[in-house]
């Protein structure tokens, strides 16, 4: 028998459990022997809304001097070997892997796109010039939103106007699902209304995964004909109140919508073939229906039906894989909350994990992902060749 | 030429890669997808109700000008 040989660039992960001041001790510990005496240049971590984030962000940012260190709360924890809740995973990528990394706090208490273009100036003094200026193909963005107050979409515009062509991917923190509040730090600070954003170079190649279990059902589209963007509301699909389309187009009477239906048949924005997926978050009293993520006036959505979820997502990193043109040193995950309660329900949660291959990665169920923009009931990623 | 000269999208869409995204076809994957989570438009296949509407026409200028592609 022979002992694998660790490259230089693999990455490391750890998933810790118990009182804050052990699982830091023994997070570092695992990452640490991992690294076996390489710099990490990079730690994200992941951590339950039980844990005091104060008691996290410190100890982990000293423990990990030469790396940027980042993380937020969640609503469930993972990594290519376990998914749990009430615990922290963590992923350490190492110097080689990525060159140079930007790690900046932005706030949004306030005019978020004028504190989402403040972060990004601070970034950008940082690495020492615009985020328009770095070669997409060799820069990357990691992003962590806070998860409750519904800022994703703006702080994704202000991003995107920054660095249209930077792939930023990354998820909404979570909060274990008491929908109260959740936390995103960097190095030792932390806010509970703000956003962490990583701006990483690195020497090897990389693959943005997406993806989705859903495919359009047959019937035409939804045409949103009025709509209350900033609460994310529908208000009429074709000129009609909102859940009654909906529930027509479904085939399930209004008063029976509820969380199950919705799982199963969210709407999804079909982007050159791709659902961008919006998720029903609830009947509103004046009939509308409000969604996890924004839809605009006269886009057309379809009515979404639920798929393989284990399946795709084989398929998705196996993709990855194949394009990296061989086993991948690491991944980072994002996967949605709506897809971690699927998941449970089924029993799938192994499988899941089994899906995501033999990659050491961490990665966090979420309130929502990013790619681009804000997304629903979908597994965001980046993974590293 | 001033933006307004730009009666459709397609016209919109073929100025944007001529004069900003002409060197790297994947650059234009990630602006089309930004332009059609921001607006509803898919700057490569616009329906034809939207192709000429000059609503939103400007609104997909807006958002390019935005993003640092402005249209002359």
């Amino acid at each position: 028998m022979t002992t694998p040989t660790k490259t230089d660039l693999t990455a490391v992960r750890a998933h810790a459990s118990g009182p804050a001041a052990d699982a830091v001790a023994t997070l570092t510990d695992a990452l640490r022997a991992g690294l076996a005496g390489r710099q990490a240049r990079a730690v994200l971590y992941f951590a339950s809304a039980a844990y005091d984030p104060r008691d996290l962000a410190g100890p982990l940012a000293s423990r990990f001097p030469e790396a940027a260190v980042m993380g937020c709360s969640t609503a469930g924890e993972f990594t290519d070997a376990v998914s749990g809740t009430g615990a922290i995973s963590a992923v350490a990528v190492p110097e080689g892997l990525l060159t140079q990394v930007s790690a900046v706090l932005g706030n949004l208490d306030g005019d978020v796109a004028k504190n989402t273009d403040l972060a990004v100036l601070h970034a950008e003094a940082q690495l020492g010039r615009p985020l328009r200026d770095l070669d997409p193909a060799r820069h990357f963005g990691l992003v962590l939103i806070d998860g409750m107050h519904g800022d994703e979409e703006s702080v994704n515009e202000r991003l995107g106007n920054a660095a249209p062509l930077l792939d930023i991917v990354g998820g909404s923190a979570g909060d274990d699902l008491a929908f109260d509040h959740t936390w995103v730090a960097v190095g030792s600070q932390v806010s509970e209304r703000g956003f962490a954003l990583m701006i990483c170079a690195t020497a090897a190649p990389f693959q943005v995964v997406k993806t989705c279990s859903f495919t359009p059902a047959p019937g035409r589209p939804l045409r949103i004909t009025k709509a209350d963007v900033p609460n994310r509301t529908v208000l009429e699909f074709d000129h009609r109140p909102a859940a009654a389309a909906y529930a027509e187009a479904i085939g399930v009477p209004v008063d029976e919508l509820d969380t199950s239906v919705w799982m199963q048949h969210p709407v999804g924005l079909m982007i050159d073939g791709q659902p961008w997926i919006r998720s029903p978050r609830t009947v509103t009293p004046d009939g509308g229906l409000a969604f996890y993520a924004q839809i605009l006036p006269d886009m057309d959505v379809h009515v979404m039906n639920a798929g393989d979820l284990v399946g795709e997502t084989a398929a998705a990193v196996a993709a990855a894989r194949t394009q990296l043109g061989g086993h991948p040193h690491g991944a980072i995950w994002f996967n949605c909350i709506l897809r971690r309660l699927e998941l449970d329900a089924e029993g799938q949660m192994e499988p899941f994990l089994a899906a995501l291959g033999d990659i050491p990665a961490a990665g966090f169920h979420t309130y929502g992902e990013t790619w681009l923009g804000h997304v629903n009931q979908t597994l965001t990623g980046i993974v590293f060749g | 030429m001033s933006a307004t000269a730009l009666d459709s999208l397609h016209e919109v869409f073929a100025r944007l890669r001529s004069q900003h995204l002409t060197d790297n076809e994947l650059r234009v994957s990630p602006v089309c997808t930004r332009v059609m989570l921001r607006t509803g438009v898919n700057l490569r296949t616009p329906t034809p109700v939207q192709d000429r509407d000059p609503v939103l026409i400007k609104k997909v200028l807006d958002c390019l000008a935005e993003m640092g592609f402005p249209l002359r």
